[in-house]
């Protein structure tokens, strides 16, 4: 069979990043292709390209041998190429027939032929056995079905090409079975589906053929029948050694304790499960793990930002678990959060005002006059000045708003807020380099490194995993909310740590701490 | 510097240019009549600002659109699109004037107090539901916002003109007992009454509430980023509440002040809008308290003037609420065009931030 898709010598940059360098892949027409590979290792940025969403600096694309060049994804959609987002596009408001047939409406002029629309629908849905009911509302429908939705609507439109970003990120096993199902019979009539994935189990269950990409260079080409999960966890995350660490011997106290903590969101999914970790004074964990694994809600949890639903949480012996974010602030847990410009900064905000963000209320910030609560402003000036003094923040002034910095100092801004105010007892740094320059990367690194050897605890939360290995003490990954591997940092590989974040290993033994 | 004459440019020539743009579209639309439009501004400008008699009914046309103004720019800057404020003060007119009429013999001073503190917390009571439904049950507080001024006139309305008529012949309450009268203060002829003094007051106290105490920093932040604000330890859920308690309790002072110190009885349909002139009055001051003082004096001007304008020349009075509305096209216009660059600034790199979250 021919090829179906083939991307020659692609080059995507953006500031500060190649996030794809001369890639080129072929797939064949009927195959199933995984693209495999990190975070920020380039895949998603590929697929866009090839789904018309961005364009390539340099590169060519040929669909069915022949070159084409996609402004938009209309233009990919036209060369019969469709794509299954990992956040579905639908309308929750309306029917699943309307859903299907949105952007492609059978009929004259203005009039919609409903009648028409249903019936092929109804074939397609009887060829492909994915039966679907095509009156209820999407927003009732459960994940999985709307999945379904989703690329019955792809099939509507007549693609040829199914790219399917992170499917099964947000379905149950039993979904992702019936998924994959799904994929094989469609695949047997002549379709082509490009999957992209960090799980490598799936992989090496659903695919014909396996691309690994790293740092937006393609590393390693192979038919999944020649390979196994370990040589692909391998080749996923290469092998670098990390910098040399000088960090002291710590036995400090015991700083924070969770037992079995659970949490939930307001749709009752799992967020966290049954989560038990310790970290003492002196003492960085690394959470390790594939976005969106539950890490943001491990560190609110911590942070006091989402309570947790069970479980208990001890901070020095004392019980933290109804305790909320304000009064965790002021006991020393201080918190960077991995989205600094959703959460961390008020990006409309001068560097002063965010200085003292959440600190507010100690009282050298406050002025009380009568029963009013003023910001004290030449003491909140003053804190911004000697913390741009002391962090090195490149900013013209302290009433420069932060939305005019760098990412590196706007981090900056985040991690002095964090620690210079108040020393903390334990800091919460999720994502602290994302995004941020290199110079920044090893100030940042150091400081941590520094709090550490000063005896404060640290959880450190990064897809990074050579972050990881850098400043961590102790390692955990998490793997859809749950704690599945706990180890000395010495102790575990690269390798066998991305076997643990791929969810295709998990640990027998309980750790003890 | 230029970041300077830049914001300057932003908060004070944009509104410059709404308010000039509407008078020139104003201008055409006066053609027609056959009248030069510079007449017609200047006698309209005149009878504004051109006698005593002029300056001070012109402010007393501003206050009630100061206070609602206030109410709106209070809300707005705390990320909270109070629209309510029409029913919110036609909730707080009918209590003051109700506590006004019937409450037992007490000194002046107590019973003025109580009056405002009725009007205030019927205005903060009616202000409160809908963003409890919006909360609870994610019900769009512009729906209930608008059907909850339709339902507080008409039942204001409704209690005018049957349980509590007074000796006129149409629905409207008894006359307050004098002692609750809002002293006037450019006559006995002319409205202008102690409570422009209390909106003066009030929009100083807001500006120095929002930005200067520690509750204003946490509102701000509220109106700006919800997620700095509960990562900051707020609860901006409760913050959200207790903003739209205070801009309601300022809507329904609002109808305290045309109840106490103009009309001295609560009379049906007695706003010809003030509360969403209010919002005008707001947007056109870039939510800021003190800017309030400056267009809603502008506002009441332009409606005092415009009777003036209807008496010596062939031109309707309601060529003013045309321009009124031109400056809200504009205004809205500004918002839509920023939001626009926004979702441009966002989508120049969403590869990337998706390369980053995936």
């Amino acid at each position: 069979m021919g090829l179906a898709i083939e991307m020659i010598d692609i080059c995507k940059e953006f500031p500060g990043t190649l996030a794809n360098d001369h890639v080129s892949i072929q797939v064949a027409k009927g195959s199933v292709m995984c693209l495999v590979g990190e975070n920020g290792a380039g895949k998603s940025t590929l697929m866009n390209i090839l789904y018309g969403l961005l364009r390539p600096d340099f590169g060519e694309i040929r669909i069915n041998g022949k070159t084409v060049e996609f402004h938009s994804s209309l233009d990919a959609l036209n060369e019969k190429i469709g794509m299954v987002h990992q956040h579905f596009m639908l309308v929750e408001e309306i029917s699943v027939l309307e859903n299907i047939i949105l952007g492609r409406e059978p009929g004259k002029s203005q009039f919609i032929d409903y009648e028409q629309a249903r019936k092929e629908i109804e074939d397609l849905m009887e060829k492909n056995g994915m039966p679907i009911p095509l009156d209820a509302l999407v927003g009732d429908l459960p994940v999985g079905m709307q999945q379904k939705v989703e690329i019955i609507k792809v099939l509507y439109r007549g693609a040829d090409i199914l790219i399917l970003d992170e499917p099964t990120a947000v379905l149950t096993p039993q979904e992702t079975d019936e998924l994959f199902n799904n994929i094989e019979r469609i695949s047997a009539m002549g379709k082509t589906f490009v999957f992209i994935t960090h799980k490598l189990d799936e992989v090496i269950r659903v695919s014909d053929f396996i691309i690994v990409m790293r740092r937006g260079k393609v590393v390693g080409q192979v038919k999944t029948k020649d390979t196994n999960k370990y040589a692909l966890a391998e080749q996923m995350v290469g092998k670098e050694i990390p910098p040399i660490r000088d960090r002291e011997e710590k036995n400090g106290e015991k700083v924070i304790r969770l037992s079995n903590v659970n949490c939930h969101d307001h749709k009752g999914r799992k967020l966290l499960k049954n989560i038990n970790l310790s970290i003492h004074q002196g003492e960085i964990v690394g959470v390790a793990g594939i976005s969106g694994n539950g890490q943001q809600a491990l560190a609110q949890t911590i942070s006091g930002q989402l309570l947790s639903n069970s479980g208990e949480i001890t901070y020095f012996g004392e019980d933290f678990t109804k305790v909320k974010r304000r009064e965790r602030l002021l006991k020393g847990i201080s918190y960077m959060p991995a989205d600094r410009k959703k959460e961390g900064l008020c990006m409309e905000w001068s560097v002063a005002e965010n200085s003292i963000a959440g600190y507010h209320i100690l009282h050298q910030f406050v002025k009380k006059i009568g029963c009013l609560h003023f910001i004290n402003e030449s003491q909140m000036n003053e804190n911004a000045i000697k913390m741009i003094e002391r962090f090195d923040i490149r900013t013209p002034s302290h009433r420069t708003k932060v939305s005019a910095l760098s990412g590196g100092n706007q981090q900056k801004v985040v991690i002095a807020r964090e620690t210079f105010v108040q020393k903390p007892k334990l800091l919460i740094a999720a994502e602290p380099t994302r995004g941020v320059d290199i110079g920044a990367i090893s100030f940042i690194h150091n400081y941590i490194m520094d709090l550490r050897n000063e005896d404060t605890a640290g959880l450190l939360i990064s897809s990074d995993l050579d972050e990881i290995f850098a400043l961590s003490d102790t390692i955990v990954v998490l793997f859809e909310g749950e704690i599945v591997c706990h180890v000395k940092a010495s102790e575990i590989s690269k390798e066998e740590l991305g076997l643990y974040m791929a969810g295709s290993k998990r640990q027998e033994n309980e750790y003890e701490s | 510097m230029n970041r300077r004459v830049e914001t300057a440019i932003n908060s004070i020539g944009k509104p410059l240019f709404a308010i000039f743009v509407s008078l020139l579209i104003g201008a055409i639309l006066i053609i027609p009549t056959g009248t030069s439009p510079i007449e017609a501004y200047s006698i309209l400008f005149k009878g504004a600002f051109g006698s005593w008699q002029g300056i001070t009914t012109s402010l007393a046309y501003a206050t009630p659109l100061l206070f609602t103004g206030l109410g709106a720019a209070y809300a707005f800057r705390a990320g909270v699109f109070n629209i309510g404020l029409e029913g919110q003060l036609y909730f707080g007119a009918i209590a003051a004037a109700l506590v006004g009429v019937y409450a037992p013999e007490m000194p002046g001073i107590l019973h003025i107090i109580l009056c405002i503190g009725a009007a205030m917390l019927a205005g903060m009571l009616w202000s409160i539901l809908p963003a409890i439904l919006k909360i609870r049950y994610n019900i769009g507080v512009f729906i209930t916002y608008i059907m909850f001024n339709n339902i507080a006139q008409l039942f204001s309305d409704y209690l005018a003109t049957y349980p509590f008529k007074g000796e006129l012949s149409f629905g409207a309450t008894y006359k307050v007992s004098e002692k609750v009268f809002l002293p006037k203060l450019a006559g006995e002829m002319i409205d202008l009454n102690f409570g422009f003094v209390i909106a003066i007051l009030l929009a100083i106290f807001l500006y120095i509430l929002l930005f200067k105490t520690q509750f204003g920093y946490e509102s701000r932040a509220a109106g700006i980023n919800v997620g700095f604000t509960e990562y900051m330890g707020v609860d901006a859920v409760k913050k959200t509440l207790v903003v739209v308690m205070i801009s309601g309790a300022i809507a329904g002072l609002a109808g305290a002040e045309q109840v106490l110190g103009v009309s001295h009885r609560y009379i049906s349909s007695f706003s010809p809008g003030f509360g969403y002139m209010g919002i005008t009055v707001a947007l056109l001051a870039r939510t800021n308290p003190l800017a309030c003082i400056i267009t809603a004096i502008f506002f009441g001007a332009l409606n005092n003037g415009a009777i003036q304008m209807e008496i010596f020349t062939n031109i309707s009075r309601d060529l003013v609420t045309a321009i009124q509305a031109i400056m809200i096209i504009f205004i809205a216009a500004d918002f839509a065009w920023k939001k626009r660059k926004g979702i441009k600034k966002q989508e120049k790199k969403p590869s990337q931030s998706k390369e980053e979250v995936a």
